[in-house]
């Protein structure tokens, strides 16, 4: 059976019993659903692990990273525990869908059902930021997937079938730069990153956390598939990609608030991996994929981070960060230089792998990478900025390492201890260069 | 081979096993202290032993583009990181002992070494570039140690950047090589296909080494890393992340000396340098600063060696380098410990107020650095002023000779003559410290200066250096003996140079100032205006989205039909 139709039968069995689980135990329904909801993660992982391919590692990290999140969720006590599993079953198990899926139908099914779970989950809580996030979202994101659909139908038609793959590969430069652009919309490409922020403010951290390693690379890898099929359009998704990565690199050295910074932060890591993919090389396009893991496991570190200065300070002040010592500091430090793309980190590997993949191509390429280097550099500015908010006289330290610390730090260590294996992982899933 | 090879892999990995373990026990500070200690001497004697023993060079695979190298080049690197790093080491426990966060200077500082044995054994380009990479966010971390500082944090960003702007020659140069799958560096030596592929992109080598080695115009990072604690200023002037770029120039020295390019940047860079950095060190008032200055010249004395073909000179120096910097870093150090300053103008006649060991431990350091014969880095010191002789036309070789040895000693030699000598200051007092390591540390430096002709030689030999003759070349060493008159006349010249024109020439004539704007301009206006970029109104967005898609339409239909 195809992992598309696994997830899918998975999906609606999960369906089913959450919903029962949800309606009947009234008073146990959070821990009762969160439990199957990490039940089905773990399958979830497994099936992923077993079908390899962009899907399966895609799938391993969102089942880590959901796992992950619904430990912490468990241990907080959010409200709404289950709702909140339920989304974040649902980010991770469409991601893998919309990934796996070879129909361009149902690509753009997922895709919605993606849209529409993503204005839900930022307003689970009902709070006013939430709402005008989801708003913005939705404002931006509406159009942008009117003209995907379009470019969509305009390719569908040109080139006769409704294979994905087959379609991309016979569809003309407007049908293609339709779906990159409109399409574009839900992976921040410039300039239509405006929601991004909100989407940081507005959504639930730790539901964020589970977006950051499902929704957010799965749609990246569908745009620069979707862009590397025309050298035009190519150049064009790869060169507004980049000045995102600028914006945003620039962006974050200015933000005080830790989720702002972090929402920049992303801004420019997809510039990276839209760099990667649109490019077109083998190396380029599966370091790409990884630089996905590599930045999901940092950065979902930090929003979950965010959640703890969110309940412990009331506030996401960069500030507070010097706060949190121990087990908490060594993740934050620890993910601010794998945003950074240093060694001994995994996002070292795929950063570099991307370069040289992109300046072994054409000349329009090698300068593109020489832009993506500079940016690389930029984004010293801000990782360095949570780095040395831990400079200050006061000592600070009042938490120490709790078992949501010791859950997170188990996480983050992902991104050390898969680095050596790195290539290991790019044969796994993707295979042989 | 196999005892040999799994003692590579210790070598290699001790380091980094010794980081991970300092973090699991960071309460205790003697489990750092001596876990740190432990690496830095299992390194030191798998590289001695390794060294003794080497037959012909040999490679162990990990795993892919994971690869170590042993011959006589990286095992030599081998013995003077972890040498340099077991003095630290020891340095390090009297040094820091006041410091709260020690398991995180410890834990650095065995990565920093660990990153540093990785580069210079790496066989695989891209393992190399790895650690190269692991040197810079070590030295950036250690460089901001005392990060409360805001000198600290910004030296410690500045080595960071402008190390990493150096960086993309050896990543362009790598992407050449793996797109030619020629990662192995072995095999691009054997392999005259290979070879011929990337020998134009050599000079993309010498970009990469000026980063790392701080040569102009990527140097000004280095004067501003003595922000960080002393021993890390000694580690990384003498054995670790400076080192890294000559080491490069010397394992691709084969394609260098091939690379008209290369050369040509090689001896032009390393001159400029050499003169700025001479010229900043005379004026400089602080003591590091003016060690980090000489430090500049003595790098661009090694590279400038390579770049006319001395290999082996380029080696020693290397070797005497580390010594007597060690020694003379220190030195200040335990300087700086007892007189909570490192401003020249405010430290006088130390010998007279007791600092004796210390007062010959700069004094040896000193000299060595000015190159007085027969002190080894002296002698060798002549031996590249003599191959000098043979490149250049008789007007530059007197020029270029007796300028470089006259500055080079002169420099070195004011703080000393300064700070060391004459009378103390009135009413200025030090409470004198019991640091017996941090003493025991400079003597056994001391001795090792003075006595390094012995090793010198025997590595002479060891590399096949039959033709080094240690002859004195009379310019030079006249331009030596001079600076060191000179230096002791200084305090009888009431001329001391406008702050304004020892700011100038120190940063490098504005250089430093430039690029400090520069960075301020990134730093505060672009980034203001970028995040201005975004007012969070979604109309913004929206709006954007369409002029773009009517510029792409325009582009597709009008343009590109």
């Amino acid at each position: 059976m195809m992992l598309e139709a696994k997830i899918a039968l998975l999906s609606i069995a999960y369906t089913i019993i959450s919903y029962l689980a949800y309606s009947t135990a009234k008073k146990e329904r959070d821990s009762l659903v969160t439990v199957f909801t990490a039940i089905m993660a773990v399958a979830l992982g497994y099936i992923s692990l077993e079908a390899r391919g962009v899907s399966g590692l895609l799938g391993f990290i969102g089942s880590a990273t959901l796992l992950t999140s619904l430990a912490l969720g468990e241990i907080s006590k959010v409200e709404r525990r289950s709702l909140f599993s339920m989304f974040s079953f649902y980010f991770t198990a469409s991601s893998i869908m919309l990934t796996a899926t070879t129909n361009a139908v149902r690509m753009f099914i997922y895709w919605e059902t993606i849209a529409m779970l993503m204005i839900g989950g930022m307003v689970i809580y009902k709070k006013d930021e939430s709402y005008e996030a989801a708003l913005k979202y939705a404002l931006i994101c509406i159009p942008g997937s009117i003209i995907g659909l379009i470019g969509l139908i305009l390719a569908i038609f040109s080139s006769g079938t409704i294979s994905f793959p087959y379609m991309l590969n016979n569809s003309g430069v407007l049908s293609i730069m339709l779906m990159a652009i409109g399409f574009g919309t839900e992976v921040a490409l410039f300039p239509m990153y405006v929601w991004l922020p909100s989407l940081y403010i507005g959504m639930p951290p730790l539901l964020l956390a589970v977006e950051i390693a499902s929704i957010l690379p799965a749609t990246t890898y569908i745009v620069g598939t979707i862009a590397s099929m025309n050298y035009t359009v190519a150049i064009v998704t790869a060169s507004l990609a980049l000045i995102g990565s600028i914006v945003g690199s620039l962006s974050a050295m200015t933000q005080n608030d830790l989720r702002k910074l972090l929402s920049y932060s992303t801004l420019s890591h997809i510039g990276y991996m839209l760099l990667g993919l649109s490019v077109g090389t083998a190396l380029a396009r599966d370091y790409s994929v990884l630089h996905m893991v590599a930045h999901a496991i940092p950065k979902a570190s930090l929003v979950a981070v965010t959640f703890a200065l969110l309940s412990k300070l009331g506030n996401s002040g960069i500030e507070g960060l010097r706060k949190f010592g121990n087990s908490y500091k060594l993740v934050i430090m620890g993910s601010a230089l794998a945003l950074l793309g240093l060694p001994p980190f995994l996002s070292f590997w795929s950063e570099l792998y991307i370069f040289l993949g992109a300046f072994a191509s054409t000349l329009p390429w090698k300068l593109l990478a020489l832009v993506y280097f500079a940016v690389i550099l930029i984004s010293t500015g801000y990782a360095f900025k949570i780095i040395y908010s831990y400079s200050s006289e006061d000592k600070g330290g009042e938490y120490g390492t709790d078992t949501f610390a010791i859950i997170l730090l188990l996480f983050f260590l992902l991104s050390l201890s898969l680095s050596p294996f790195q290539s290991y992982l790019v044969t796994y899933f993707l295979g042989p260069l | 081979m196999a005892g040999l090879s799994e003692l590579l892999i210790i070598l290699a990995l001790n380091g980094f096993a010794a980081s991970a373990i300092i973090l699991l026990f960071r309460k205790t500070r003697m489990v750092a202290e001596v876990i740190t200690l432990f690496s830095s001497i299992v390194s030191l004697c798998i590289s001695l032993y390794l060294l003794a023993n080497l037959g012909s060079p040999y490679e162990v695979f990990l795993i892919p583009h994971v690869s170590l190298l042993a011959d006589k080049l990286s095992l030599f690197f081998s013995l003077v990181i972890s040498l340099v790093g077991s003095a630290v080491a020891i340095y390090s426990i009297d040094y820091m002992k006041e410091a709260e966060d020690f398991a995180r200077y410890y834990s650095l500082l065995s990565l920093f070494i660990g990153a540093m044995l990785n580069l210079v054994l790496a066989s695989d380009l891209i393992y190399l570039l790895f650690n190269w990479e692991l040197v810079g966010v070590c030295s950036a971390l250690l460089i901001g140690y005392w990060w409360g500082r805001r000198e600290a944090r910004r030296a410690g960003i500045k080595a960071l950047v402008m190390t990493r702007f150096g960086d993309i020659g050896l990543m362009i140069f790598s992407a050449i090589a793996l797109y030619y799958g020629a990662t192995n560096i072995p095999s691009i030596f054997s392999s005259h296909q290979l070879f011929s592929i990337l020998l134009p992109f050599a000079p993309l080598l010498v970009l990469a080494a000026m980063g790392k080695s701080a040569q102009f115009p990527l140097h000004t990072w280095l004067p501003d890393a003595m922000e960080g604690p002393t021993t890390v200023s000694a580690l990384l002037h003498a054995a670790t992340m400076v080192k890294a770029g000559v080491y490069l120039m010397l394992r691709f020295y084969p394609m260098l000396a091939m690379s008209a390019w290369g050369v040509a940047l090689l001896l032009a860079v390393s001159l400029v340098t050499l003169y700025l950095a001479s010229f900043a060190g005379l004026v400089s008032m602080d003591i590091k600063r003016v060690l980090a200055f000489s430090t500049l010249s003595s790098l661009s004395l090694m590279l400038l060696a390579i770049s006319l073909g001395e290999y082996y000179v380029a080696i020693l120096y290397l070797f005497n380098h580390a010594l007597f910097k060690a020694l003379l870093f220190l030195v200040s150090g335990k300087v700086e410990h007892t007189f909570h300053t490192r401003d020249i103008s405010k430290l006088k006649g130390l010998w007279s107020q007791g600092l004796r060991l210390e007062t010959i431990g700069f004094l040896v350091g000193a000299l060595s650095a000015a190159g007085l014969p027969p002190l080894s880095a002296g002698l060798v010191k002549e031996e590249l002023f003599l191959y000098m002789a043979n490149y250049f036309t008789n007007i530059e070789y007197y020029l270029l000779s007796f300028t470089i040895a006259f500055l080079m000693s002169l420099f070195i030699m004011r703080p000393f003559v300064l700070s060391f000598l004459g009378a103390p200051i009135q009413g200025v007092s030090h409470q004198r410290e019991r640091t017996p390591l941090m003493s025991g540390v400079n003597a056994t430096l001391i001795a090792l200066t003075l006595f390094a002709f012995i090793p010198t030689t025997l590595m002479a030999n060891y590399f096949g250096a039959s033709k080094l003759s240690f002859e004195l070349e009379l310019l030079p060493l006249a331009g030596v003996l001079l600076g060191i008159i000179v230096a002791f006349t200084i305090p009888k010249i009431p001329v001391i140079p406008s702050a304004w024109l020892r700011k100038i020439i120190e940063s490098s004539l504005g250089l430093d100032v430039a690029y400090n704007k520069l960075g301020e301009t990134f730093s505060s206006r672009l980034s203001s205006l970028a995040s201005k970029l975004n007012t969070g109104k979604a109309s913004e967005g929206l709006l954007g989205m369409s002029v773009l898609l009517i510029l792409i339409m325009i582009f597709i239909l009008v343009i590109q039909p």
